[in-house]
């Protein structure tokens, strides 16, 4: 995919970044959520320490499918810009 | 709270989950048939019960709660799931006992909701449903261990194939059920304003009484972090009661995901999907639709021989047996593509089409959800409208069902190609011309559903919007009986609500072509109240190019459109031809012949455009209307629907034929 333009490299600290912003397929953990969905985001896991995947994004971009726990969501980018993330080292050690 | 229900009445026991668990399967498996639909009072939820009865035969008033994913709801299927187990809905009494239903694949998330409903002090049992597809995943919940925990029975299931049904039917004949005494910790300040119970506990529903699913007196930051300490509680509680084999394993799901949320693939597959769905909807409808009307065709013949020539007589072949034929021969359509529907949302694949077309929706302010329904209205807007249900927010379900009629459905189908038969002479204009003003038309239908949703979202943007967080299930096998039921159950929903409707309005405009009776047959129709009707309205469709023969045709279809077929039969006497080829071969014929009152010919190139257009716009239906207004549970979305609809196709036919006129067409 073309949009790395945000990848994070392992010698900085952790850059804190958005869920819209995360490459393709990487892993990061939940720092905080914010705007009106953010309640409902909460309950349904994304939680400040949760691990996500952001799985793909749909053919025309938006919205985006996630991985929480077990769950599979979807997000507009509207909310996926709402929950800060912290990427993790780009480990998709699963085919 | 409602007084108990009677000592001898069934003991009302509700059934709660968070979408996809289930829930719906379950309820159908215990309830067999013995099961009614009906609207929440107020709102467009759907309201499920059924009969079911425990494992020693003593009856059970089963609620099938709409589906929710925590109690501080966010949409009107939330707040009804929250009113029933407080007790707050006037009338459906406050459950006896709960089901917690839970995906035992996805334990963590669904235990959010249950956690929640277990606080209430309500008698409970936790269902932990779909096993197999936890045990394929490499996920073990320990049932025994989560009943100690919450203090509930605990029971594991298949419901798809009825495995744990009888566990679940003993549980549930037990006289010892007893609500958890599981709570999970809440932030200290949050408490201070609780009530407290008699037994020295806190009355946790306070913390759902407020107004949109917040507690009275909490505040939002309360709100997260009670949040926070519930899921620290039950993250805790899976650590020790549910095994996961391999935690970092890839969900299974996303290997078909791969493929069919492809960027390239994906939407390719939908279009095949989708393309299959409506070709077996159009054939396969064909022939049960030529049985149904054969069978109504030999009914009326029967009377015909049995009764004399009379008022009696065409009452009940013109009127009844024709208005009954005209509700039946809808059943195949909407039976196919609920069972296709109902197949897509069972395997998982319908929200995948609808995270595929978020995007184009979003532009005129709808979601996804929306695209199957606004899809499925060309085939039929009625059941395309009871298919809105799927869509949870009030707003983007009430523009679906407004826009939704405006789809060029199946009944418009015969008056395009009786009118674009009667324009175009089949021996001199290429069949590809004739498709190529279908497709005009169709596409005309398309661009008004885009144009109008963007309108009203425009009109309604003062509502609400939830957030547009959409779940992506775990594909699974469906479970074909409970697609079938449902099926069934939206079939009769329909025969039920639009079925009256419709047969009164046939038996209506009947009387309307025969009375009052005139001892001249030929000057019969003309004096009619329905020719009257069509001489009232003159002046308004003249301007439009139509005559008040046509005024006729196009009253008539007010009660459905494909009625003007056979009205224009009658009104321009192409004679009894049973097969309806034939009869749009007479009827051209009479078309192309008819003549106004002052001789020139009532049918132009123009005409027939003018009347094209105002039928791709009109609303013109009465089951559409009927079931618009049970849907919404108002007349006043369903006659705005109609005004709107009818104003547009009137300034289009008049923008069209007047327009016409003025570059010199005739």
């Amino acid at each position: 995919m073309s949009l790395s333009c945000t990848d994070p490299t392992h010698m900085n600290p952790a850059p804190i970044t958005t869920i819209d912003r995360l490459p393709p397929r990487s892993q990061a953990v939940v720092v905080s959520c914010s705007g009106p969905a953010s309640f409902r985001l909460q309950e349904l896991g994304l939680l400040p320490g949760t691990h996500i995947r952001l799985l793909r994004r749909a053919p025309l971009r938006d919205p985006l499918q996630i991985q929480v726990g077990q769950s599979l969501l979807a997000l507009r980018l509207r909310e996926a810009r709402s929950v800060q993330v912290e990427p993790l080292a780009s480990d998709d050690s699963n085919p | 709270m409602n007084p108990a229900a009677p000592p001898s009445g069934p003991r009302v026991v509700a059934l709660a989950g968070n979408p996809n668990c289930g829930k719906s399967t379950l309820f159908n498996a215990l309830t067999g048939l013995r099961q009614k639909v009906a609207n929440y009072p107020g709102v467009t939820v759907e309201r499920r019960e059924g009969l079911a009865y425990d494992q020693h035969g003593k009856p059970l008033r089963l609620i099938d709660l709409p589906g929710a994913y925590s109690l501080h709801h966010q949409s009107p299927d939330e707040a009804i799931l929250r009113d029933v187990l407080l007790g707050k809905m006037s009338d459906v009494p406050r459950p006896d006992i709960v089901i917690c239903v839970v995906d035992a694949s996805n334990a963590e998330r669904h235990l959010f909701l249950a956690s929640q409903i277990l606080e209430l002090g309500i008698p409970a049992i936790i269902v932990l449903n779909m096993m197999d597809i936890a045990e394929a995943r490499g996920i073990r919940p320990d049932a025994a261990r989560l009943s100690e925990i919450f203090g509930v029975p605990v029971v594991t299931m298949e419901a798809t194939s009825r495995k744990g049904l009888a566990e679940l039917r003993i549980a549930l004949a037990s006289n010892h059920l007893k609500p958890s005494l599981h709570a999970a910790p809440l932030p200290p300040e949050s408490l201070r304003h609780l009530p407290v119970l008699p037994d020295g506990s806190i009355d946790r529903r306070h913390l759902y009484l407020g107004e949109n699913g917040g507690s009275p007196n909490s505040a939002t930051e309360w709100r997260d972090r009670i949040t926070a300490s519930r899921y620290g509680a039950i993250r805790e509680v899976c650590s020790r009661a549910v095994h996961i084999i391999d935690p970092a394993r890839v969900h299974p799901t996303e290997r078909i995901d791969q493929v069919a949320l492809h960027p390239l693939l994906g939407p390719i597959i939908a279009l095949l999907v989708l393309t299959v769905m409506f070709y077996l909807i159009f054939s396969f409808a064909e022939i049960p639709m030529g049985w149904i009307e054969s069978l109504f065709g030999a009914m009326s013949s029967l009377v015909n021989q049995w009764l004399p020539e009379g008022d009696l007589r065409s009452l009940v072949c013109d009127g009844i047996l024709a208005g009954v034929s005209g509700v039946v021969v809808f059943l195949p359509q909407i039976l196919i593509l609920f069972f296709f529907i109902g197949l897509m949302e069972d395997t998982g694949y319908l929200p995948r089409i609808a995270f595929m077309m978020d995007r184009i929706m979003s532009r005129v302010g709808l979601s996804g959800k929306s695209f199957v329904p606004l899809l499925s209205s060309h085939a039929c807007a009625v059941p395309a409208i009871m298919g809105a249900r799927t869509i949870e927010h009030e707003k983007d379900r009430l523009i679906t069902i407004l826009v939704a009629p405006l789809a060029s459905c199946s009944a418009r189908l015969p008056v395009y190609l009786l009118l674009i038969a009667a324009m175009m002479p089949t021996e001199t204009v290429p069949p590809l011309t004739r498709a190529l003003i279908l497709m005009g038309l169709y596409s005309g239908g398309i661009l008004g559903i885009f144009l109008f949703a963007w309108i009203f979202n425009r009109l309604l943007q003062r509502t609400e919007t939830g957030p547009s967080i959409m779940e992506l299930p775990t594909y699974k096998l469906p479970a074909l009986t409970s697609v079938a039921f449902q099926m069934l159950q939206r079939g009769w929903l329909f025969i039920k609500r639009a079925g009256t409707i419709i047969l009164a309005v046939t038996i209506v405009l009947w009387a309307a072509n025969n009375y009052p009776k005139n001892d001249n047959p030929a000057l019969q129709r003309e004096q009619s109240i329905a020719g009257r009707l069509g001489k009232a309205i003159e002046p308004v469709i003249s301007p439009l190019g139509f005559d008040w023969k046509i005024g006729i045709g196009v009253i008539a279809s007010f009660a459905a459109r494909e009625v003007f077929v056979s009205a224009m039969a009658i009104t321009y006497e192409a004679g009894e031809i049973e097969d309806e080829e034939g009869q749009r071969m007479a009827l051209r014929q009479r078309f192309r012949e008819a003549r106004r009152d002052d001789g020139s010919p009532a049918f132009t190139t123009l005409t027939y455009v003018s009347l094209m257009v105002f039928y791709v716009f009109a609303m013109q239906c009465a089951s559409t209307t009927a079931v618009v207004r049970r849907e919404t549970n108002s007349w006043k979305w369903a006659l705005f629907q109609f005004g709107y609809m009818t104003a547009t196709a009137w300034i289009a036919s008049f923008l069209v034929f007047q327009g016409g006129r003025l570059f010199g067409f005739s």
